[in-house]
């Protein structure tokens, strides 16, 4: 097989194709998880703590059992609610149930499971715990100080950390001393959560010979899977996940979580099924949403724009469980090696713990509380040196085929392209700084993963000579109708996967997606793909999908060359035909090629895989962020301030990314527009608020997600640097486009009433006070030496 | 979150649902009325202060009929935000109306549950679990304000768009209970405590608003402030009436909402206005003397300075929209 990552002559990759589930979405014929209707199915209620940090010293369950509907009661002591599970083998710490202490309002104490709602609801409500209260640690500050009692029991020093991280790399302090131009700041960041739009549901079903089967809504099947036989005490042939239809995770369903548990153990003890189906409110207590940060940064700049050096410190929120965390720390510093040269770097991570629902990854994760302090900050500095950003940002950029300081290896880069085209599109030239006091115009740069490659997987052996066992497998299955079926564990989560996966199938094959079904589902009939999360799908299952896809076709060139006595080498996959590319005229039908195929053999089946190649350096926390490849953005976004309220509105978000081969355009385009509406949020209205530790606004109406009023247009600009290890030369767009709004908007707010602000998210409220600070009319000038 | 049980009743008219109610009040039984129940059941939804029976006003064809002088207690806000009639002699009111919530429950929302709709307030609009945790307030279970720490009458703030507006046009409301009927001029309506809230009994039935002749001659104009374009209540709001003559103002109504626990007139602050001219001297007076007056607690979204200062701002644009002046240049960047 040539590779066909340089061609352009393409039947299904590149073309606009519907979802293959659309149809079943806008009809409503989709099946999500609370959609399934089992015989003899019970609702299970969750009993939350009310306190920050107690003692458990008694739960009384008894009248929730002398309730009639009641079916079962679950508490801490049950076995298995105690045993430790987290997504990160490195940290398991969570319960499925507190077992003596509560570390958070909203904490798992009980549950039941009844009849109906209203039984559970009631029977739950019943529930008395009895708490001795423990002093809470609310402030992450005070984290980092030796407390009466820690929160986990692996922190040093009877202190509330989690996770430290250290890294550097050249010098910054002489760096700095020899700069033009030094900048920093402290940046904050409040909470903010994924408001995804399906709540998460779960349902748990010992089947009649004992098996488990959990359907839940879930990004990553396969570590629920794992911690689901952890807790059940049962091996995981025993155990069964199925996915349905997911509406939306973002990183809010990439955790296994307690709620699972408790369904799981609520059915073994009831003997029947039990469904869980959050409020909204569960989802709010449930978080794991991005981590509330304080980012303090300093970047020095030579005076003809070239970045000198980098100096970072982050103290990082991390709620009452790891979950994620350890990434987060790293990702906080090491993904600010990109998308800019940076010679000379040092980061200093902190997470800590404290009496709160738990942070954990969230689209972008890592990346963009960084991003922001980043952007800012060089916006800044051109100022100072008098220098236009997008010709400092084109300066500094990282070049095609380059290593950064902390050996990530950059291959493709469309970055230069991202500046181009914004700044053309947006007549940044004609705006930056020309515009009338209260408008104004920002840039923001952005960089993310294609897929971690050092993938969070159990049994990674670290000597390569073993290899590993793949990331991402994918099964194709021809039979007799000439359909082809393709299995993979990769979950569709909303974003797409599923598609993605037909075409990367389909391609190569000569078949159109009519012929082409995707069966993700079910861990009983999909082969492992460690699941949606670090924008690896497209990369890693993408590769594997078409990998599966080339090996089916060799068998059918094989056919071919059977039937028509050409060589098997010379025949092309196209127009559901195999073709002789040396005589056109000769050509088999793709169903008259496997009917032949499968003589003597049955079925055709073929299976692809991927494993990232080996790379980085050999220094402590070398693997956080490598990756095979990498996402580019340039975004300008351009608002209007309303001085006398301080009210912001985004009127226009230009966003160039550089997905390398945008497999499917249109699904690109809502992946870059639903990235920019989500930052938007967390730029200027998005805000998670905490009365003593108990979340003041875990509903839709008090939390401010913008709505489509709210939002801007949004002129996407695919960018295609195709990428020569991704499939089809394609790369991330799921996270990597949420980042860059955020500085972007923060600069656009600058230049339209000189007002810099520093934290998110950016409410009118700060805006305004800052104006009264500059002065209204207080418009930043045009750079000394601007001769456009 | 499911809906606690209660009993319905869907009486056809109104002398029905007033026989219901004499019914309820003989045996001692609680009641609610219902009408598009997206603020009643929203509250049943967080277990606040449910009743044992609600009976719903839906088919009752006595709230019904949109006109210059009544608008049926029972007309859908939308319908009211596209009445060709509303929208040519009350323009502020078509579009307060326009401004409430979403497309979604304007569908189902009434302007007399617009009216009457509970206050609100972050302590209290939360879930049965959430009020427990935090030991509830005042207006719930416990005898406490969470907001003002030893306050002991409620704080919780009115958050109805279309009260302020109608106000300003002099508007009653006609409740029909089972002592008979009368109308009460919105002015004397509204309690400003968030728990009594107005002087409605619990048996009367809000039938219509009723909109006198003068409202015709005055110029009104409604602002809003919230976060976002969509969904969100008001944390501030505003509403400017004049009658004219020329520039000169002959009389003048201001009134408030989203400030405190009921939605009021200012008549102390209007009164400055009389016989001057509508301008932009006189429109940064009023804002400062009507923020000087305001008082909105830490209990929505924005905080409370915030709100207080907003104020003004949005009097001076709904002043500026009456008189067709544009506020100071250097403050109308955008909005
Ligand atoms: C997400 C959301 C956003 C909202 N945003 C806004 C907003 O921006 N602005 C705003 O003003 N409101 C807003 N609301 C509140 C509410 O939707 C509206 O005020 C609506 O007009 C209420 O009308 P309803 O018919 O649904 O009232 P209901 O819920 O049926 O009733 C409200 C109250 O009035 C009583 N009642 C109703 N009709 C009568 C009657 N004829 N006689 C006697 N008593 C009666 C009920 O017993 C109840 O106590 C919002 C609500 C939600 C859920």
């Amino acid at each position: 097989m040539t590779d066909e990552r340089k061609t352009n002559s393409f039947q299904i990759v590149g073309k606009n194709a519907a979802l293959v589930d659309a149809w079943k979405k806008v009809t409503g014929e989709g099946l999500y998880t609370d959609d399934f209707r089992i015989a003899g199915l019970l609702t299970g209620k969750i009993v939350r703590s009310t306190r920050a940090h107690a003692r458990i010293v008694k739960v009384d369950t008894s009248r929730a059992l002398a309730m009639e509907g009641v079916r079962a009661v679950v508490t801490g002591l049950d076995p298995g609610a105690g045993v430790k599970f987290g997504v990160l083998p490195i940290s398991k710490d969570e319960t499925a149930l507190a077992v003596d202490r509560v570390k958070y309002v909203g904490d798992c104490v009980a549950a039941v499971a009844a009849d109906d709602e209203e039984t559970a609801t009631a029977a739950a409500e019943s529930i008395e715990v009895e708490y001795e209260d423990l002093e809470p640690c609310l402030d992450p500050r005070k984290a980092l100080q030796p407390q009466s009692v820690p929160l986990q029991t692996k922190s040093p020093d009877g202190t509330n950390l989690h996770k430290a991280v250290d890294q550097a790399f050249g010098d910054v302090e002489a760096a700095f001393q020899a700069s033009a131009a030094v900048s920093g700041g402290r940046y904050e960041f409040a909470p903010v959560t994924h408001a995804f739009t399906e709540p998460h549901c779960v349902i748990a079903h010992f089947e009649p010979d004992g098996r488990l089967v959990v359907i839940s809504a879930q990004q990553v099947p396969h570590y629920l899977h794992r911690a689901m036989a952890e807790v059940m005490q049962m091996p995981m042939h025993r155990i069964r996940i199925v996915r349905p239809m997911v509406g939306g995770g973002f990183g809010g369903k990439s955790d296994p979580f307690p709620h699972e548990m408790v369904a799981a153990l609520l059915a073994r003890r009831a003997g029947r099924p039990v469904k869980i189906n959050f409020d909204r409110e569960d989802v709010f207590l449930t978080n794991h949403g991005r981590h509330p940060t304080q980012y303090d940064i300093r970047i020095g700049m030579a005076s003809d724009g070239a970045i000198t050096g980098l100096d970072a410190k982050a103290l990082i929120d991390g709620g009452a469980w790891g979950s994620f965390g350890v990434v987060t720390t790293y990702y906080n510093g090491v993904l600010s090696q990109g998308p800019y040269k940076i010679p000379n770097f040092r980061y200093s991570g902190r997470r800590v713990y404290t009496n709160k629902p738990p942070s954990g990854a969230m689209r972008g994760h890592g990346s963009v509380n960084a991003r922001f302090a980043i952007e800012s900050e060089l916006d800044r500095l051109c100022e100072q040196l008098g220098l236009d950003p997008f010709d400092v940002r084109k300066k500094n950029a990282l070049a095609p085929n380059s290593t950064t300081v902390n050996q990530f290896r950059i291959t493709s880069t469309g970055l230069v392209e991202c500046l181009d085209r914004t700044r053309a599109a947006s007549q940044w030239d004609r705006k930056f700084r020309r515009m009338p006091y209260g408008r104004g115009i920002g840039l923001g740069c952005g960089f993310y993963i294609s897929g971690s490659a050092l993938p969070i997987h159990f049994d990674f052996h670290p000597d390569p000579k073993y290899g590993q066992i793949p990331q991402s497998t994918v099964h194709v299955k021809i039979d007799l109708d000439a359909g082809v079926t393709v299995h993979s564990l990769a979950a569709d989560t909303g974003q797409g996967s599923d598609t993605m996966l037909a075409q990367c199938v389909a391609e190569p094959l000569g078949i159109p997606l009519s012929r082409v079904r995707v069966r993700t589902e079910d861990t009983d009939l999909a082969p492992i793909d460690l699941g949606s999360y670090s924008s690896r799908v497209t990369f890693m299952a993408g590769n594997a999908a078409r990998n599966a896809a080339i090996a089916a076709l060799e068998k059918l060139q094989i056919a071919a060359a059977r039937l028509t006595g050409r060589p098997a080498q010379s025949f092309i996959a196209r127009d559901e035909k195999l073709i002789d590319v040396t005589d056109p005229a000769v050509a088999v039908s793709f169903d008259a090629a496997v009917r032949e195929a499968m003589r003597g053999t049955g079925a055709l089946q073929a299976t692809g895989s991927y494993q990232s190649p080996r790379l980085g350096g050999s220094f402590k926390g070398a693997n956080a962020g490598l990756s095979p490849s990498y996402s580019f953005q340039a975004f300008v976004a351009e608002v209007e301030v309303d001085p006398e309220t301080g009210a912001v509105r985004v009127t226009d978000v230009w966003a160039a990314h550089d997905c390398g081969r945008a497999l499917n355009p249109v699904v690109v385009q809502g992946q870059i527009e639903g990235s920019v509406h989500m930052g938007l949020g967390q730029a200027l209205s998005e805000d998670m608020r905490y009365l003593k530790g108990q979340v003041l606004n875990a509903n839709l109406l008090d939390y401010k997600v913008f709505t489509s009023v709210d939002t801007p247009r949004i002129h996407s600009i695919v960018v295609e640097s195709i990428d020569p290890e991704g499939p089809f030369g394609a790369k991330e767009c799921g996270e990597g486009a949420l980042a860059p709004v955020i500085p972007a908007v923060a600069n656009a707010i600058y230049d339209a009433v000189g007002v810099r602000l520093t934290s998110v998210p950016m409410t009118a409220e700060k805006i305004l006070a800052g104006i009264r600070k500059v002065g209204r009319g207080a418009k930043p000038k045009l750079p000394a030496g601007a001769a456009r | 979150m499911i809906l606690p049980s209660f009993e319905l009743h869907r009486p056809s008219s109104l002398a029905e649902a007033i026989d219901l109610v004499r019914g309820f009040e003989a045996r001692g039984e609680s009641y609610d009325f219902l009408s598009g129940g997206t603020d009643l059941l929203a509250n049943y939804k967080c277990k606040i202060n449910v009743k044992r029976h609600v009976v719903s006003l839906r088919h009752l064809p006595e709230l019904l009929g949109i006109s210059r002088d009544s608008i049926g207690a029972g007309e859908l806000l939308w319908r009211i935000a596209e009445s060709q009639e509303i929208h040519e002699s009350f323009p502020a009111l078509a579009k307060a109306a326009e401004w409430v919530a979403s497309p979604l429950i304007r569908e189902s929302a009434t302007i007399g549950g617009n009216l009457l709709q509970d206050t609100r307030c972050y302590h209290y609009n939360q879930t049965y679990w959430w009020r427990v945790a935090h030991e509830s307030c005042l207006k719930a279970e416990a005898d406490v304000c969470r907001v003002v720490p030893g306050e002991k009458t409620c704080v919780a703030t009115y958050c109805g768009d279309l009260a302020p507006v109608l106000l300003c046009m002099g508007a009653s409301v006609r409740l029909v209970g089972p002592d008979g009927s009368r109308d009460v001029p919105l002015s004397a309506f509204y309690i400003d405590e968030g728990i009594q809230r107005f002087v409605k009994k619990p048996s009367e039935i809000l039938s219509e608003v009723r909109i006198p002749t003068e409202a015709r001659r005055r110029k009104v104009a409604y602002r809003k402030l919230r976060l976002r374009q969509s969904i969100d209540f008001p944390d501030a709001g505003i509403a400017f009436a004049a009658e004219l003559s020329g520039s000169r103002i002959v009389n003048c109504w201001i009134a408030s909402t989203a400030v405190g626990s009921a939605a009021l007139l200012h008549p102390d602050v209007a009164q400055k206005a009389m016989g001057r001219d509508l301008g932009e001297p006189l429109a940064g007076e009023l804002a400062a003397a009507l923020v000087a007056s305001a008082r909105p607690y830490r209990n929505t979204f924005f905080a409370p300075g915030y709100r207080k200062e907003m104020l003004g701002v949005l009097l001076r644009r709904a002043m500026a929209e009456v008189g067709g002046f544009e506020p100071a240049p250097s403050q109308s960047a955008a909005g």
